[in-house]
């Protein structure tokens, strides 16, 4: 498989080559076969988000000094990856040129203001909340940053031309296009913040209107008569369940949308119900949460929205100040944890890959690809840098000039185990499955 | 031992015999290693030679295997220069204690003036938030604040917060001894002192070496032969203050001048006490050889 | 079943929620309690007719009971919502409770005050900002820490570390090219190190003739200093000025001190080094050793400070 990571130390993004099972803190295993750096332009430009466009051969990199960078993957002809054993492999390293940029994107006077009011410790900077793809077919981007600006970007002819810009109520924790309609006129998105309610509006008359649509309305006092803090850091669309088709319910204002706070309350709200959400509830206690959320669902579109109706099956992940990640039911029970007892510092980046892997790096600078339903770790690399993102670009296994007798014993050994896991698992099974049917007979019997 | 000896049903006959065997045995060990001292005087390759190969293991050798040992830093000039600040401008110290801090807070803080350069002690007020402080020190700007927690009338642990962008470090304080509790203790001299930091290796480790360094000023007083030691092994630092003479060129001679504690990482966030970076939890000491500094 | 039936019982038999003391008073644990005492007058079940005030999610009611509806325990209690503002509440408790017993209605708007000032001081500790992260140490854990750290300690061998690491910088010339730290001899040494090993072997000889005695004393330290200054005097080459200075430095310095000989020398020593720095202008000696006793006033200035 093939990663990108952005490293915030060096600002640089750097590409990993590895293969499933590569695990670096372990001497003895597999490590990944290639690892290096590209872009690099230090800590105050590091890149905060990566996003990746149409096609996956260009993306866009949004970095901390309000520069929007059009990156240019391309097949490095010139590079030469070889094995341990000094062979050339067939593998080529990428190569990656910007194309085009954009500057001064930030708005850093209000940031002042912002931290008057802000509940965080330290003083905050201006940067990106959210890069995202706007209209899949037309390039248009959607980038907003923290203290409330928020740019239509247009990608043409390999470069960036911003269309339009306005000035939205800060602090910004994430700003989210709904592309769940076919309108391609409008543009749908939704934002919220510290002390920022959710808010829907719409980018009209080739995106040079802002009209505010819907505005969330705060939950009721708490025990102690006491405002509850308001702080949504992340938000995803869904398909609503009313009969309107898509357009329709976009011209309506019939929205419904999950949102994940600071403080851990997750709330489900249909905007035909009321400006009050659905259902409030609280993940856990006394746990500040980072403005990650990953839904588990196999139908989500470019901006990360559910292309299905609210049900019960589906899942999402979540992230703390900690260390922990979390993986949560759509009523707010806690399935398990992933990663808990090796991910030591908080994971600054989660989410997940074609519902398949989940893609983890934080503070610890390791970079760690679970597999989503047994949870289980299966890569883990050290960066050697804080990670701010990541994106797998394949997940293709590397193929090796000669497989070599190491490796090919190894694997050899592996399947062994996991054949022997396998018969273990069904023996075990087995076993269960009679003391099931023991202890169920009687109560059948009863019944 | 032999088995036959051991099946000996006499107790008193069975001592004997095992006695008198491992008698045999000290009188044979005792011989060797006399007669190999004999060989190593005549030729000390010998002894060279011996020890090179006997090396016993150690907790240190048998280290688990991490993969950030020794590795560059990669960080530019940006990244360290959030640790030193300006180069020149020397570290402006803020020290304060918790809360309702107690007697022993306030000696502790008195031995942390002493130590530390360029330091303002504040009383602690009740009612200020941590956010006020910060801004407060920034103002001012201040490079450092550091916080003295105690507890129950012992000093449990130290916060060093890095103005004005963090990150802050949490150190758990133990088994502190004042200057007048160390035998053959010197009087310290207001020079600036040198620092020795030994066996920071890990990225983490490397992390907080950095703290200690961006701490203490870098133009040392060479003529107040103090010096400054934080020495980590596995994982507890180790701070000590000597001063010293070079005898000759092969050894130095040390006088102590207190105090000693040892500081122990417990928590390691990013700004001003936000994301977690590193958290020592108990789970983390199940394996004895694995270290994270 | 009469009142004076259920006190009979309660009070000469057994009740539930009575907590007995040795003090002679006795409190009662039922949630509707007015007082929190175990008596007649204020027993939520032997009285037909009782009010109370109680907190129900973070609502204050005014719960009633009346001996019209005891058969019908599913309704027993009538409960009315009192206000967020006090004083209306308390018009409110007094208007429902109209004709009722006077120590009721007083109990009532006692428990009232209670609860709301045990709901501000609530908010207040809610509104704290929490410094400190509160851990639970286990026993075992705390143990286990302290014996690590011994052995760590031990394997450490921190002052031949120290030592160590020393010499390399001196070897390594981080001290300069003329290091105000170390005597002259053995910087020459160091640094002839290279040219003429034939001497070198024969100074180690010497040394460790001189080395014999493992343990280091603090006094030999002070001897070693009073080589170091003769040696520092012969070097100067007929600095005779710089020696008296250097014993009125000392007189000053064992004035302001008071303290061992050793630390005297020592401070000698340094202000002597800092005098061979400043050689060449001979007026600003005289300043030197003023400067020196600012520094201590430095010293003494923090611990001033936190007195206040």
């Amino acid at each position: 498989m093939r990663l990108l990571v952005a490293c915030e130390d060096s600002g640089s993004i750097k590409e990993v080559l590895c293969e499933k099972g590569s695990d670096t803190s372990v001497q003895n295993a597999r490590q990944p076969s290639f690892v290096d750096q590209h872009l690099s332009e230090g800590f105050r430009q590091r890149v905060e988000i990566m996003t990746l466009l149409e096609g996956g051969n260009r993306l866009v990199a949004a970095r901390a000094n309000g520069e929007l960078q059009l990156v240019k993957i391309s097949e490095d002809e010139n590079s030469a990856i070889l094995t341990e054993k000094g062979e050339q492999m067939d593998i080529k390293a990428k190569k990656l040129n910007i194309e085009s940029s954009l500057e001064g994107l930030f708005n850093e006077a209000k940031m002042i203001d912002i931290h008057k009011g802000s509940k965080k410790r330290s003083r905050p900077y201006d940067g990106f909340c959210s890069v995202s793809v706007a209209h899949p077919l037309q390039n248009v981007l959607l980038c907003a940053t923290k203290s409330g600006m928020v740019h239509v970007i247009e990608v043409k002819n390999d470069k960036l031309i911003k269309l339009a810009s306005h000035e939205v109520k800060g602090p910004l924790d994430f700003a989210q296009v709904y592309d769940l309609g076919r309108n391609s006129k409008t543009l749908t998105f939704a934002y919220g913040g510290e002390e920022n309610l959710v808010k829907i509006c719409r980018l009209i008359s080739r995106f040079s209107k802002l009209e505010t649509v819907w505005e969330a309305k705060n939950v009721k006092n708490d025990r102690l008569d006491l405002k509850v803090p308001i702080w949504p850091t992340q938000l995803r669309f869904f398909e609503t369940s009313s009969e309107n088709d898509a357009r329709k319910s976009q011209e309506k204002c019939d929205f419904e949308f999950v949102t994940l706070t600071r403080y851990g309350q997750f709330r489900i709200y249909k905007t035909l119900h009321g400006r009050k959400p659905l259902l409030s509830k609280s993940l856990v206690e006394k746990v500040e949460f980072t403005p990650q959320m990953a839904m588990c669902h196999s139908a989500i579109t470019t901006a990360g929205n559910i292309r299905a109706k609210l049900s019960q099956e589906l899942s999402f992940l979540a992230s703390d100040s900690k260390k922990n990640i979390y993986q949560f039911d759509s009523n707010a029970r806690l399935l398990g944890k992933i990663g808990a007892g090796d991910v030591t510092g908080c994971a600054t980046f989660v989410s997940v890959h074609e519902n398949k892997y989940v893609l983890e790096g934080g503070l610890d600078r390791y970079v760690r690809i679970f597999d989503l339903k047994t949870r289980k770790c299966v890569t883990k690399v050290y960066i050697g840098s804080k990670v701010n993102s990541v994106i797998m670009l394949d997940d293709e296994p590397i193929p090796y000039p000669s497989d070599g007798p190491e490796y090919s014993k190894k694997r050899s050994v592996n399947k062994l185990t996991e054949e022997e896991d396998k018969q273990d698992d069904e023996e075990m099974w087995g076993r269960l499955q009679d003391n099931d049917k023991k202890r169920n007979k009687p109560r059948t019997a009863s019944t | 031992m032999a088995v036959e000896e051991v099946r000996i049903k006499n107790k008193m006959k069975r001592q004997q015999v095992i006695a008198d065997i491992k008698d045999q045995k000290n009188k044979e060990r005792h011989k060797m290693r006399k007669q190999r001292e004999k060989h190593e005087r005549e030729n000390p390759e010998l002894k060279e030679q011996r020890l090179e190969q006997n090396v016993p293991n150690t907790i240190e050798n048998t280290r688990v295997y991490d993969e950030t040992i020794n590795q560059p830093i990669e960080a530019d000039e940006d990244e360290l220069a959030r640790f030193f600040n300006t180069s020149n401008e020397p570290p402006k110290i803020l020290l304060t204690t918790n809360v309702n801090a107690k007697k022993k807070a306030y000696e502790f803080a008195n031995i942390l003036i002493e130590v530390l350069p360029n330091v303002t002690f504040v009383k602690r007020k009740f009612g200020f938030k941590l956010k006020e402080i910060v801004e407060f020190c920034n103002n001012r700007n201040y490079t450092d604040l550091v916080i003295i927690n105690e507890d129950k009338k012992v000093v449990t642990g130290l916060t060093f917060i890095h103005l004005p962008e963090g990150p802050t470090f949490y150190f758990k304080i133990s088994s502190f001894v004042e200057v007048q509790k160390i035998v053959g203790h010197g009087r310290p001299t207001s020079h600036i002192p040198e620092l020795i930091l030994n066996n920071f290796h890990t990225r983490l480790g490397q992390t907080v070496g950095r703290l200690f360094q961006s701490i203490f000023p870098k133009n040392p007083d060479f003529e107040g032969r103090q010096v400054i030691t934080l020495h980590n092994q596995r994982d507890y630092i180790f701070f000590r203050r000597h001063r010293y003479i070079f005898r000759n060129e092969k050894r130095v001679g040390l006088q102590e001048l207190g105090p000693q504690f040892t500081m122990k990482l417990q928590r390691l966030q990013r700004g001003v006490k936000e994301e977690t970076e590193w958290e020592h939890t108990p789970e983390m000491d199940k394996e004895k050889k694995k270290f994270h500094l | 079943m009469s009142d004076e039936i259920i006190w009979q019982v309660i009070n000469q038999h057994f009740c539930a929620y009575k907590l007995k003391t040795d003090k002679g008073q006795n409190f009662c644990r039922n949630e509707y309690n007015v007082t929190g005492l175990c008596n007649r007058q204020s027993c939520p079940l032997a009285n037909a007719k009782y009010a109370t005030v109680k907190n129900v999610s973070g609502r204050l009611y005014l719960y009633m009971k009346t001996a019209e509806r005891a058969h019908t325990p599913a309704k027993l209690w009538e409960r009315i919502k009192l206000s967020k503002n006090y004083s209306k509440a308390l018009k409110q408790v007094d208007d429902h409770l109209l004709y009722w017993n006077k120590f009721l209605i007083h109990k009532c708007k006692q428990r009232l005050t209670r609860l709301m000032q045990v709901a501000i001081t609530e908010r207040r500790m809610e509104l704290r900002e929490e410094e400190r992260h509160y851990v639970g140490v286990a026993p075992k854990v705390k143990r286990r820490e302290e014996n690590r750290e011994r052995k760590a300690l031990a394997a450490a061998k921190i002052e031949k570390a120290i030592e160590k690491e020393l010499l390399d910088r001196l070897k390594s010339g981080a001290y300069g090219d003329k290091p105000l730290n170390v005597d002259e001899k053995i910087w020459q040494k160091v640094l002839g190190r290279v040219e003429d090993e034939e001497e070198l072997e024969e100074d180690e000889w010497d040394e460790e003739e001189e080395s014999d005695g493992e343990v280091e004393y603090v006094e030999d330290d002070g001897e070693d200093d009073l080589v170091e200054v003769e040696d520092l005097k012969s070097w100067l080459d007929g600095s005779d000025a710089s020696g008296t200075d250097s014993s009125d430095e000392d007189e000053s310095d064992s004035d302001s001190e008071s303290e061992s000989g050793n630390d005297a020398i020592e401070g000698d020593e340094t202000s002597e080094a800092a005098s061979k720095r400043k050689k060449p202008s001979a007026p600003s000696k005289r300043k030197r050793p003023r400067v020196e006793i600012e520094y201590e006033e430095e010293t003494q200035a923090p611990q001033r400070e936190l007195a206040h």
